[in-house]
């Protein structure tokens, strides 16, 4: 039995090939270099992008599809604190006024209170009178309680049951109001659909 | 040579190209990536401080001792009312549409106040701000039926601020529960 040096062994009819065998007359590398020059640049620039655009406040509102926030251009940014949800359904003109969220946990359906004649909204005040009792707990003396609020409100839905939830909070104790808004740069009210 | 550089010239070729192994940096960067992907917030959000009319102020200053109009504005299913106690302004809707800068816009956007027609609610609240100008405070009625993004918009419109940041009109704006009239 002959000695073979090692290495690859190709079969009778590939040993006369010109790409594998002896047959070719250069010696051609199949190995080729991927270029990823321009990948490494893309990716910069995608960090890039990213790190400008990086919030590290991360999300302060519970974003809900019932809820399409009203546009706003003078506002200031969001800071945390305890977000009240008026959700709608149907869409544009047509939505009504669905449901009042506190934290994201339901607390009461606005059909109901519908058949209320008071002003205020007893799940919704005790509810935020548990948010307060929890705070100055947590923090005592040290620190004042300034009634920091978020409203995060469908934009179609009337004024009636925002005003109801306004006094609520008011009567718990939560007196500086937020309105949720999304930013709009130089943007109109009228470009939110329905609004015409 | 010691110390000098490799011409090549002794023993074996030794090529002075070099290449960076760049694996390693792609594979950071696609990590860095995929986190900030992750971790991205794309909806920008922004606030419109208000107080309830009647509501002690949790501000941490006290109340300026100044003289001030007692500024109202009501909102209505007809347009804006603006009172200052001894002057009022009626601003009707145009089209269906409340006015707060152009009557015949076909986008009613606020780029310059300067250029906001005399009957619209920027035109009132700059001729109101040019008489009183240490006026900082606005109270807002609405009526029931009004949609949440009018009264928004109002309170918006209020904050206005200029390219300077400066806030142009009454950014202390008070809600009333109270129907207007």
């Amino acid at each position: 039995m002959p000695i073979v040096i090692p290495g690859k062994r190709y079969s009778p009819r590939l040993a006369k090939s010109r790409l594998f065998g002896s047959g070719a007359h250069g010696k051609k590398s199949v190995v080729t270099d991927l270029l990823v020059t321009p990948l490494v640049d893309m990716f910069i620039i995608i960090v890039i992008f990213l790190l400008q655009n990086f919030s590290a406040t991360g999300e302060i509102l519970f974003m809900s599809q019932d809820i399409t926030l009203p546009n706003a251009s003078n506002g200031t940014e969001i800071e945390r604190s305890p977000v009240v949800q008026i959700s709608a359904e149907g869409t544009g003109e047509n939505a009504t006024p669905k449901a009042i969220m506190v934290e994201g946990e339901h607390v009461a359906q606005i059909a109901d209170l519908e058949r209320d004649e008071y002003w205020n909204i007893p799940a919704l005040e005790e509810k935020l009178r548990d948010i307060k009792k929890r705070y100055e707990a947590l923090h005592g003396a040290d620190e004042s309680f300034k009634g920091d609020i978020n409203i995060q409100a469908h934009h179609a839905i009337p004024f009636s049951t925002v005003k109801r939830v306004l006094f609520s909070c008011n009567q718990a104790g939560f007196t500086n109001i937020n309105f949720a808004a999304m930013r709009a740069g130089a943007a109109s009210m009228s470009d939110i659909p329905g609004s015409k | 040579m010691a110390g000098g550089m490799d011409l090549g010239t002794k023993g074996g070729k030794r090529s002075l190209d070099t290449a960076i192994n760049l694996v390693p940096f792609i594979d950071l960067l696609s990590a860095i990536i995929s986190f900030l992907i992750m971790t991205a917030v794309w909806n920008q959000i922004d606030r419109l401080t208000v107080t309830q009319s009647g509501a002690p102020s949790s501000s941490d200053s006290p109340p300026e001792e100044s003289k001030t109009l007692p500024l109202n504005l009501q909102i209505t299913e007809k347009g804006f009312f603006v009172t200052t106690g001894e002057v009022s302004y009626d601003i009707e809707k145009s089209d269906g549409k409340y006015v707060y800068c152009l009557r015949s816009p076909a986008k009613d956007v606020i780029a310059d106040p300067a250029k906001c027609d005399e009957n619209s609610l920027v035109g009132v609240l700059r001729k109101i701000k040019a008489d009183a100008s240490d006026q900082r405070n606005i109270t807002v009625q609405c009526k029931n039926e009004v949609p949440y993004r009018e009264l928004v918009r109002v309170v918006d419109t209020c904050n206005y601020k200029d390219s300077s940041g400066k806030t142009l009109f009454f950014p202390d704006v008070a809600i009333s529960a109270l129907d207007p009239n």
